[in-house]
């Protein structure tokens, strides 16, 4: 992550510890609020630390610590290339469209287009290895989770399924 | 309890489904050791939701044939490809692959076997010897040292964990305020289910565990593209050739081999600190003790001993703190707990005297994959490293599939399916911003265990803090874990670098 996209993140979590802290003060009794009012104003300060060190790299290294010592280290700032934002577009778009499919269709049949798309567009492999590999995961998948745990699908709300 | 051990014993060997179980977890963690990129967590989270409907033991037997079997998998691919299959075998790569690139693929993968064979035996009966101390220790703990030792466990898992100690300690809390979503343990009042009635039961184990530690591993891979690894060239004859002379090479290194397991069973016993550590300390120690240090780095056989009877011993010494205290030593004793949940078993001090089951078949689990393991990989390493060439867009969608699917089969819930996607988006994000994973996920199964612990210590006390420090183990453990935040800032101050 870039410094900036890092802050942004820290942020975001820090945005939703506080409407956790403020969702605490909210709870009728005390017993329900103690330890939750603990952790999240503790965290909050820790987030707030969080991103002095992801503003500061002085306080980033002041809080780099190992009881192992030198030579295990944290991970190093990293900047995604060009190749890898487009991967985790695709990625994105791709679990969206499971999610959306696996919804409307049921599972196999999510499973099964969205497996031949990536297949077929992030594996660049031809149509008959397609086949392949859909068939196989959806042969391993039915074998699992329908003959031997004996479960029943999720059909999708196109085919009567109740969410 | 040791009349538990025979019983078990005498379960996994006369029971032939029993041993299928721990034949089939040895497969599963030998193939997902094997793929660069996969690893022993992948693996048990996949496996979590199939183990369901299985007993609790036979559930163990094969998970712990995973993790037996993930280390040995792993070794394969650091020998013959130099690209080592889980974190666990980084440093086998150091001295293996110079041996398989001179000719002796064989001798290494000999040495490898052996060694990490004898290294699990030997953190297996480190954990039977400290039964007896652990029963000692147990016996006096109370619901304030339950909650410190969870603070002191956490504590030791932000440090250990490699890197900011801010982001360490955020991302722990975080998973506590997680596993405090839902109805409160204590007055059941319901917390942070933003007006939907999924939340109310909380945040479920099962989609939490898949997404976090399989979906996000196969986000970071799409992301960062297929594998392309080199393999040495290897021919069937050196791969046979030499095997026996690797398993002598061992026994020829016996101070090695103990030094190695004994450093990794330490090292495991360090909650959080896992085999990615062992395996680097041990081969450290043996390169600086070594005579002819400058050989290390060339194919030196000390240097495969050292790595890899320490990732193996590790497993022992990870089941310390998981099976006396609840406290997991590594992210896979972090699934485990999470099965031991999913059983309605209570991970904890009480576990080992009403469960002596669940133990014993973790033990001998363990041993009994570490033998096949090692057996197989023997016979069939040439096609196990071929693995590792295979390209990610066979592996990526099954394993998407199986995680999706097996988010869902717990409860048959479309919800569990969004929030396994979601944990496994997120956890991708803060991998990315430096957070360490493993301790969110423990903060996440320890949090409710800790407000417990919390609260029942100050119903003891009618609201008095101060018995967290007029109690001597409670007081002990806090100055651990106080120590555990100083002492590398005093190292750091003595002019080494922390």
């Amino acid at each position: 992550m870039r410094s900036k996209q890092r802050i942004l993140f820290t942020l975001a979590i820090i945005i939703f510890l506080g409407i956790i802290l403020f969702q605490t003060m909210e709870l009728s009794r005390e017993q329900s609020r103690l330890v939750p009012i603990w952790v999240s104003i503790v965290t909050l300060v820790l987030g707030i630390g969080v991103l002095a060190s992801d503003v500061s790299a002085r306080v980033a290294a002041f809080f780099q610590v190992s009881l192992l010592g030198p030579g295990f280290r944290a991970e190093k700032g990293y900047v995604p290339r060009w190749s890898e934002r487009r991967g985790f577009f695709a990625i994105s778009v791709w679990f969206i469209m499971l999610m959306i499919l696996f919804l409307l269709f049921g599972f196999y049949l999510a499973i099964g287009l969205c497996i031949g798309v990536f297949t077929k567009v992030y594996g660049k492999m031809s149509w008959a290895k397609v086949v392949l590999v859909v068939g196989m995961t959806l042969g391993v998948t039915y074998g699992l989770f329908s003959v031997m745990m004996g479960l029943r699908m999720f059909n999708g709300i196109l085919f009567g399924e109740i969410m | 309890m040791f009349g538990q051990a025979t019983a078990s014993l005498g379960l996994l060997l006369g029971n032939p489904e029993v041993m299928g179980f721990v034949l089939l977890g040895t497969a599963i963690g030998l193939v997902f050791g094997a793929l660069p990129g996969l690893s022993g967590v992948v693996a048990m989270s996949l496996v979590l939701p199939l183990t369901f409907g299985m007993e609790p033991e036979q559930a163990m037997f094969m998970y712990a044939g995973i993790m037996g079997g993930n280390p040995v998998g792993g070794s394969i691919s650091a020998i013959m490809i130099n690209a080592p299959g889980t974190a666990v075998n980084a440093a086998t790569c150091f001295d293996g692959y110079p041996m398989a690139q001179k000719g002796e693929a064989g001798r290494a993968l000999g040495i490898s076997a052996t060694a990490s064979g004898a290294g699990a035996v030997f953190g297996v009966l480190i954990l039977i010897l400290a039964f007896p101390l652990i029963r000692i220790a147990v016996t006096a703990f109370g619901a304030p040292e339950t909650f410190m030792f969870i603070l002191f466990g956490l504590g030791a898992i932000v440090v250990a964990a490699q890197g900011n100690i801010l982001k360490g300690l955020f991302a722990g809390g975080l998973g506590i305020i997680l596993s405090l979503v839902g109805q409160s343990v204590i007055t059941g009042e319901i917390r942070y289910n933003f007006g939907t009635v999924y939340l109310w039961d909380g945040i479920q184990l099962i989609p939490f565990v898949i997404g976090v530690f399989a979906l996000a591993e196969m986000i970071n891979l799409t992301v960062k593209g297929k594998t392309a690894v080199a393999a040495a060239k290897v021919t069937g004859q050196e791969l046979t050739k030499g095997v026996g002379q690797g398993i002598k090479d061992v026994f020829h290194h016996l101070r090695g081999l103990l030094r190695g397991s004994a450093i990794g069973t330490l090292v495991g016993i360090i909650p959080g600190v896992g085999g990615a550590a062992a395996n680097f300390v041990s081969y450290t120690v043996a390169m600086q003790s070594s005579t002819h240090p400058e050989t290390f780095g060339t194919g030196e056989i000390e240097g495969v001993i050292a790595s890899e009877s320490a990732n193996n011993a590790k497993d022992g010494g990870s089941l310390i703190p998981t099976l006396g205290f609840g406290i997991p030593g590594s992210a896979e004793m972090a699934v485990l707990l999470g099965a031991f949940i999913l059983h309605g078993l209570i991970p904890g001090p009480l576990l080992i005297g009403d469960h002596p089951e669940i133990v014993w078949a973790l033990i001998w689990g363990l041993v009994m994959s570490n033998v096949l393991a090692a057996g197989f990989v023997l016979i069939a390493a040439r096609y196990l490293c071929k693995l590792a060439d295979v390209n990610l867009a066979y592996i990526i969608p099954i394993v998407v599939s199986l995680s999706i699917m097996g988010a869902y089969a717990i409860r048959g819930s479309f919800f569990d399916v969004l929030v396994a996607v979601a944990f496994g988006f997120f956890a991708f994000f803060l991998r990315k911003g430096g957070f360490p994973i493993i301790t969110m996920v423990i903060g996440f199964i320890l949090g409710s265990l800790a407000e417990k612990a919390f609260m029942q210590s100050l119903m003891i006390s009618g609201g008095d803090y101060s018995i967290f420090v007029t109690r001597p183990i409670s007081l002990v453990l806090l100055l651990l874990l106080i120590g555990v935040f100083v002492i590398p800032l005093v190292r750091r101050g003595d002019g080494g670098e922390a």
